[in-house]
C-alpha cells in the first residue's frame, strides 16, 4: 500500500507547477553554472600557468611568489575563492603577504557564486518546501486526508511515502541538472571527471539528498502541526530565511564580539607609530651611544642600526602571524555559531568534499609557511645569510670619529649563481577521504538535524487531527 | 397576491455559453411582490444560471432580465438596490463575528446608521442564538450561517429577494425554521425567488412553481393547481423523460 | 462605500494569524539587524576617530581616512566592504582605498550565504515584499471562493469600487507595517548618543522610506494581479512565490554573472604592462636621475635640480600610473553599469541601486571621495617640491586640507530617477492589469 501511496505522491508533485518551474531552473541554473565554470577554470589556470612559469623563469633569492592552483571542482562549491586571495609573496625570514584576488570588481554588488552549492542550498531548498508545505494540511483542507486514513494504513507508512515522493522528485530534478551540468563542462573540460572526482561528485549528491531530505521533514512537521496551508508555508519561508540568510551573516558579528581581536585601525598602530617609532628612536640615539663611546668601530655602529632594524621586523612580523592566527580563529568561532543552521553545515560539508574552501585556504597558507622555511634554508646555502626585507627603509647618518657614515636599511640580495636547485612550491592535494573526515562533523549535524526533524514530524503528524 | 407590476421579471431569456452549451432556452417568468416562486430542476438545468443573470454576473445571450422594470444589463447599480441575495453555501467572513458580518453588509446594501439593537432585532427574528451574536462566524454551523446569511437579505429590505439553493445541506428542523422566515416575508409584500431541488418544501411554500429541465421552463403550476396533483410525481416524470432536443 | 470596504479589509488583515506573524518576523529581523548595524557603526566610527586623532600624517606620509557613514545603519551598501584608508605620497597614489593595515592586508569578511548583509533595505527587499504577497494572494480569489464576492456585488456596488477598496485596504495594511518598522529602527539608531541625523540625513531616510513603500506597491500590485486571475488561491501563491524567487534571487544575481562573462575586463598583468608603456619615455631619464641622486645623498651631497627632478619624474610615474588606474576604474563602473541594466526588470534591483545612493553607502560617495583624494596628491605633490627649492617653505607649510563634501540630494535624485520611474511604471503597469482583469472577471 505504500508503494500505491508514493506512486500517487510522487505522480502529483512531478504534474504540479513547483515541479515544472523547479525542472526548468535546475536545468538552467546547472547549464549557466557549467558554462560559467568552465570560462572561470579557464582563465584562472591561465593565469596560474602564466605565473609559475614566471616564477620559474626568474627565481630569485629577493623574493618569489606562491600560488594557488585552480581546482577542477570549482563547479561544486565555489567557497570564496574568488575573494581569497590568489596567492602569496614571500621574503625571506618567513615573511608573507596575501596578493589580492585575480581581477574583481569591487564595485558590483556582492552575489553568490552560482555553484552546485548554491543552486541545492538556497533554490532546491526552496522548492523542497514547495513541495512539501501542503502534504498534510492540503489533504486536510480537500477532505481527501480522512479518505485516506479511513483505510488500513499507518500514519507512519502514509508519512513516510509523503516523504519518500518528495525527496524523490527533488532528487529528479537535480539529478537531471547535474547531469546537463556535468556534461557542459566535460565536453569543454574532460579533465574533470576523472575517477577521484566522480566519487566526489556521487558523495555531493548523497550529501545534497540528506540537506534536502531536512527541508521536506521540516515541511512536514509543519504541515502536520499547524493544519492551514497558508500559515504553514509562511512560517516555513520564515525558518528558511532564518537558516538560509540571518543565521550565516550573522554569525560573523557575533564571533566578533566574543573574540578580542585588535581591529585593524588598532593593529595598524601598532605597526606604524608604536613599533617604527621605537625603531626610529634607537637608530637616533646610536649618535648618542658613539658620543659616549660605546660604539667605537663604523662596523658596530652598522650592526646596531641592522640590529634594531631586524628587532623591529621580528616584532611586525610575529604581530602580523598573531594577528592572522587570531582572524582564523574568529573566521572558525565564526563557522562554528553559524553550523546552527543546516544550511551552512550544508556548505561546510560541500566545501570540504570537493576540497576547497575555508578549510583548503587554511591548508594553502600552510603549505606557504612550509615553503618558506625551505626558501630560507636555500637563501641561507646560497648567500650565508638571510636578511629579510620590508616595506619601511630606513635612511641615516651617524659621524663617528669625524666621518660621516651614511646608515641604510639592509635588503636582501640576489644570488648571482645557478639557481637551477631553486625550491618549487607544491600544494598539498586531498583525497576525498581527507574531506569526508574533515566534514564528519557536518555531516553529523545534518543527520541529527534529520533525525530531530523526522521525529518531530512523525510526532505531529500521529497526534495531529484529521477530520 | 396582488396585481401590482412584477419585481423580477425574465423576458425571453437565453444563455449560450462560450463552449456552446446552451444553459438556458427562452426562459419566461414574472415575480410579483408577495409572491414565492420556486424554481426546481436538476443540477445543471439552469437555476443557478438565471440568478446570475438577475446579478448581472454574466450577461445574456438574448433577452432581458428586469428589477424592479429596471433593465439589469443596462444599469446594474440600480437594478440591485432592488434585490437582496442569499447564496447556497456561504462563508461569509469568518474571522468577523455575525454582528460585523450584517453590519457589513448592511452598509453596502445602503443602510448606514444602524444601531448595534436593530442588528441583533434581525438576527433575534430569525432564530440565531444570542450568544451566537458577537461570535466569530468560522465556528457557525451551515444553519447558523444561512440564517445570518438571510438576515443580510432582511436587514437590506429590498422589494426583491433572490435564494440559490438556500435549504440545501440543512437539516430539517432548520430548513423549516428557514422557510417560516420566507413566509413572514412574503407577508411583508418581497418578491421571491428561490431556486431549489428540494420538492416538498417547495411544494410548502410556493405560490407558483416552474420545472426547468436543460435550460427550458418545462412546465408551470401555481398552488392552487398543486393542491390536485402530486408534484411529487410529475417532476420525477419528467426528470425520466426523454431529453429535450437542443 | 469604499469607505466600509476599506475598513473590513484592514479589520480582516489585523485579525489574521498570517499578518500577524509576519510583522512580528519583520519588526524581529528589523530591530535585530539595526542593532547589530549600529555596533558596526560605532566600532568603525571609533576607529576613525582615534585614526583622525592620532595617526596624523607627516611630511611624506598623507594618511587620508573615510568616514563611515551614518546611514549604513540601515542601508549597508558597500560602506563597510569598502576600505577606510587610503596612504599618499609625492610618489604614489593607489588605486583604491584598504583597510587601515594597508593593501593586502586587510581581509575583508565573507558571508557564508554570498548574499549582501542583513539591513533595513533587506528586511524591506525580501521579508517585507514576502509579506505582501502573503497578504495579497487570495485578496480576491479567497472572496470568491467563500462566495463573499458574490455576496458583495449583489449590491449596488461598481465593481472599479470594490477593486479600490480592496486595494487601498490591503495598502494600508502593507505601508502601516512599513512605516512601523521603520521607526522602530530609527528609534533604535537614534538612541545612541553617538548617531545625529542632520537635515539631510533625515531627508534621505524619508526619500528612502518613500522608495520602500513604492518597491511594496510594486509587489503588491503583482500578487493583487495574480489573486484576480488564478481563482485557486494556493496556486496564485505559487505562481507568486516562484514570481518572488526568480525577482529576488535568481535574476539579479544572474544579472552580475552576465555582466562579468559579456563584459570582459583586464588582467592585472595587462594593467601592469600598461602602466609600464606609459612611463617607458621616461624610464631612462629617471634611473639616471635617481642614481646620480642617490650616489650624491651616499657622499653627502644634495644636489637641488636632482632632487627636484627625481620629485617631478616620480609625480610623473604616479600620475601616470593614476591614468591608467582610473580608466580601469571606469571600466569597472561601466561593468556595474551593464550588470544593472540587464538586471532593471527586478524591482528588487531598482529598490537596492536607489537605495544605497540615499544610504550614500555606493560607488557615488567612494568616488567623491577618491576624487578629492587625488586634488590632495596633486597639492602634496607641488608642496614636496618645495624640499628642493625653498626648504623653509616646505617647513613651514601647513597640512593639505582634506573634506570630502557629501553628496547633494539633488544628485542623488538625478542618479536614481530612473528607478523611480521604472518601480512606478510597474507598480501602475499591475494595478492597471488588476483592474481590467477585476472589471472583466467572473464572479460566480
Amino acid at each position: 500500500m505504500i508503494k500505491a501511496i508514493i506512486r500517487k505522491e510522487l505522480l502529483d508533485h512531478v504534474r504540479s507547477v513547483q515541479f515544472a518551474v523547479l525542472l526548468a531552473a535546475s536545468i538552467a541554473l546547472f547549464a549557466a553554472n557549467g558554462i560559467i565554470f568552465v570560462r572561470q577554470y579557464s582563465q584562472f589556470n591561465s593565469d596560474y600557468r602564466l605565473h609559475v612559469t614566471q616564477v620559474e623563469q626568474h627565481p630569485s633569492t629577493i623574493g618569489t611568489s606562491l600560488f594557488r592552483s585552480p581546482s577542477l571542482l570549482l563547479f561544486m562549491a565555489e567557497g570564496g575563492e574568488k575573494s581569497s586571495p590568489q596567492g602569496y609573496a614571500l621574503w625571506p625570514k618567513l615573511t608573507f603577504s596575501p596578493m589580492p584576488a585575480a581581477t574583481m570588481n569591487f564595485k558590483m554588488p556582492e552575489v553568490p557564486d552560482l555553484d552546485w552549492a548554491f543552486i541545492i542550498k538556497i533554490v532546491f531548498s526552496l522548492y523542497v518546501i514547495l513541495l512539501g508545505f501542503e502534504a498534510v494540511s492540503g489533504e486536510k483542507e480537500r477532505g481527501t486526508l480522512c479518505l485516506v486514513l479511513s483505510n488500513a494504513i499507518g500514519r507512519l507508512r502514509l508519512l513516510t511515502g509523503k516523504f519518500l515522493a518528495i525527496i524523490s522528485s527533488a532528487a529528479i530534478a537535480l539529478l537531471v541538472g547535474l547531469i546537463v551540468s556535468l556534461i557542459i563542462i566535460s565536453v569543454l573540460l574532460p579533465a574533470v571527471l576523472s575517477l577521484p572526482n566522480l566519487a566526489r561528485i556521487a558523495v555531493i549528491f548523497v550529501l545534497a539528498l540528506t540537506y534536502l531530505s531536512f527541508f521536506a521533514f521540516l515541511s512536514l512537521f509543519f504541515s502536520a502541526l499547524l493544519l492551514r496551508s497558508s500559515l504553514v508555508l509562511l512560517v516555513l519561508l520564515a525558518f528558511w530565511i532564518l537558516f538560509a540568510f540571518f543565521i550565516p551573516d550573522t554569525s560573523g558579528v557575533i564571533a566578533q564580539k566574543f573574540s578580542k581581536i585588535p581591529s585593524e585601525y588598532e593593529m595598524a598602530k601598532l605597526v606604524g607609530p608604536t613599533i617604527q617609532k621605537e625603531v626610529w628612536d634607537r637608530i637616533s640615539k646610536l649618535q648618542d651611544r658613539i658620543n659616549k663611546g660605546e660604539l667605537k668601530t663604523e662596523k658596530d655602529v652598522r650592526d646596531q642600526a641592522d640590529l634594531a632594524f631586524e628587532e623591529g621586523q621580528d616584532r611586525v612580523r610575529k604581530l602580523y602571524a598573531d594577528y592572522d592566527n587570531a582572524m582564523q580563529q574568529r573566521a572558525a568561532l565564526a563557522q562554528k555559531i553559524s553550523r546552527v543552521s543546516p544550511v551552512s553545515l550544508f556548505q561546510y560539508a560541500a566545501e570540504d568534499i570537493s576540497g576547497i574552501g575555508p578549510a583548503a585556504y587554511t591548508r594553502f597558507l600552510q603549505d606557504v609557511r612550509n615553503y618558506s622555511r625551505v626558501y630560507d634554508d636555500y637563501i641561507l646555502k646560497k648567500m650565508g645569510k638571510v636578511i629579510g626585507t620590508s616595506p619601511w627603509s630606513f635612511s641615516d647618518r651617524a659621524i663617528l670619529n669625524g666621518k660621516s657614515i651614511f646608515l641604510q636599511s639592509p635588503y636582501p640580495q640576489e644570488y648571482r649563481g645557478d639557481k637551477s636547485d631553486f625550491p618549487r612550491f607544491s600544494e598539498t592535494k586531498t583525497t576525498l577521504l581527507d574531506g569526508l573526515v574533515g566534514g564528519l562533523w557536518d555531516i553529523a549535524g545534518l543527520l541529527l538535524w534529520n533525525i530531530i526533524l523526522a521525529g518531530l514530524a512523525f510526532l505531529a503528524f500521529i497526534h495531529a487531527d484529521v477530520r | 397576491m396582488s396585481n401590482s407590476n412584477p419585481i423580477l421579471k425574465a423576458d425571453d431569456l437565453s444563455k449560450r455559453y462560450e463552449d456552446g452549451v446552451l444553459a438556458l432556452d427562452h426562459l419566461n417568468l414574472e415575480v410579483r411582490p408577495g409572491e414565492v416562486y420556486c424554481l426546481l430542476g436538476a443540477n445543471g438545468a439552469g437555476k443557478t444560471t438565471t440568478i446570475n443573470l438577475f446579478l448581472n454576473f454574466i450577461p445574456p445571450t438574448t433577452g432581458t432580465c428586469y428589477i424592479n422594470g429596471i433593465d439589469v444589463t443596462k444599469d446594474p447599480l440600480k437594478a440591485k438596490r432592488f434585490v437582496s441575495f442569499v447564496s447556497e453555501n456561504v462563508m461569509l467572513y469568518g474571522n468577523f463575528t455575525a454582528r460585523q458580518n450584517l453590519d457589513f453588509f448592511a452598509k453596502l446594501g445602503d443602510k448606514t446608521n444602524l444601531t448595534k439593537e436593530q442588528y441583533y432585532q434581525v438576527m433575534r427574528r430569525v432564530s440565531l442564538q444570542e450568544k451566537a451574536f458577537e461570535q466569530r462566524v468560522k465556528t457557525f454551523s451551515k444553519g447558523m450561517r444561512q440564517k445570518l446569511g438571510i438576515s443580510i437579505a432582511i436587514i437590506k429590505d429590498a422589494p426583491g429577494i433572490l435564494l440559490d439553493e438556500p435549504t440545501s445541506g440543512l437539516d430539517p428542523k432548520a430548513a423549516e425554521e428557514f422557510l417560516e422566515i420566507l413566509s413572514e416575508l412574503k407577508k411583508e409584500s418581497k418578491a421571491i425567488l428561490m431556486s431549489t431541488h428540494d420538492i416538498f418544501r417547495a411544494k410548502e411554500i410556493a405560490d407558483r412553481v416552474g420545472i426547468m429541465k436543460e435550460g427550458r421552463l418545462v412546465m408551470e403550476r401555481t398552488r392552487e393547481e398543486l393542491q390536485h396533483e402530486d408534484l411529487v410525481k410529475i417532476y420525477i416524470d419528467y426528470m425520466k423523460s426523454e431529453p429535450l432536443k437542443m | 462605500m469604499v469607505k466600509t470596504i476599506i475598513k473590513r479589509e484592514i479589520l480582516e488583515y489585523l485579525k489574521s494569524t498570517k499578518f500577524l506573524i509576519g510583522l512580528g518576523i519583520t519588526l524581529a529581523l528589523a530591530a535585530g539587524s539595526t542593532v547589530i548595524n549600529v555596533q558596526n557603526y560605532k566600532g568603525r566610527l571609533q576607529d576613525y576617530q582615534t585614526a583622525m586623532q592620532e595617526m596624523k600624517s607627516d611630511r611624506f606620509y598623507i594618511h587620508l581616512y573615510r568616514p563611515p557613514q551614518v546611514l549604513s545603519t540601515l542601508i549597508q551598501g558597500k560602506d563597510a566592504s569598502l576600505g577606510n584608508s587610503i596612504t599618499i605620497t609625492y610618489m604614489g597614489i593607489p588605486a583604491r582605498t584598504s583597510g587601515y593595515m594597508g593593501e593586502g592586508r586587510s581581509q575583508p569578511q565573507r558571508l557564508v550565504s554570498g548574499f549582501e548583509a542583513i539591513d533595513f533595505a533587506f528586511v524591506v527587499r525580501v521579508v517585507l515584499s514576502l509579506m505582501v504577497v502573503f497578504i495579497a494572494y487570495n485578496a480576491v480569489s479567497e472572496e470568491k471562493s467563500t462566495g463573499t464576492l458574490k455576496l458583495i456585488l449583489s449590491n449596488s456596488v461598481p465593481r472599479d469600487q470594490l477593486l479600490l477598496g480592496k486595494l487601498l485596504g490591503g495598502w494600508f495594511v502593507i505601508i502601516g507595517s512599513l512605516i512601523l518598522a521603520a521607526l522602530m529602527s530609527l528609534l533604535l539608531v537614534l538612541s545612541h548618543s553617538f548617531i545625529a541625523f542632520a537635515s539631510s540625513e533625515w531627508i534621505r531616510v524619508l526619500v528612502f522610506i518613500g522608495l520602500s513603500a513604492l518597491y511594496l506597491t510594486v509587489f503588491y500590485g503583482l500578487s493583487l494581479f495574480v489573486s484576480v486571475l488564478v481563482d485557486r488561491p494556493s496556486v496564485a501563491l505559487m505562481i507568486l512565490l516562484q514570481a518572488w524567487v526568480l525577482l529576488i534571487v535568481i535574476y539579479p544575481n544572474l544579472g552580475v554573472i552576465a555582466a562579468e562573462n559579456l563584459f570582459k575586463l583586464p588582467s592585472k598583468q595587462q594593467l601592469d604592462r600598461q602602466k609600464e608603456a606609459a612611463f617607458q619615455p621616461y624610464e631612462a631619464e629617471y634611473k639616471k636621475v635617481i642614481d646620480t641622486f642617490t650616489q650624491g645623498v651616499g657622499k653627502g651631497e644634495v644636489s637641488k635640480e636632482l632632487g627636484l627632478r627625481s620629485v617631478e619624474l616620480d609625480a610623473l610615474r604616479a600620475e601616470v600610473i593614476h591614468q591608467v588606474d582610473e580608466e580601469y576604474g571606469r571600466e569597472l563602473t561601466a561593468q556595474t553599469n551593464l550588470a544593472r541594466a540587464i538586471s532593471s526588470l527586478s524591482p528588487a534591483v531598482l529598490f537596492d541601486q536607489a537605495a544605497v545612493q540615499y544610504g550614500r553607502t555606493g560607488m557615488a560617495q567612494y568616488e567623491m571621495f577618491m576624487r578629492e583624494a587625488y586634488r590632495c596628491w596633486k597639492q602634496d605633490v607641488e608642496r614636496s617640491k618645495l624640499i628642493y627649492t625653498d626648504r623653509e617653505a616646505f617647513k613651514k607649510a601647513p597640512a593639505i586640507a582634506f573634506s570630502v563634501p557629501s553628496e547633494s540630494m539633488a544628485n542623488a535624485f538625478a542618479a536614481t530617477w530612473l528607478d523611480w520611474l521604472l518601480l512606478a511604471f510597474f507598480g501602475l503597469a499591475f494595478f492597471a492589469l488588476s483592474y481590467t482583469a477585476f472589471l472583466k472577471k467572473d464572479v460566480r
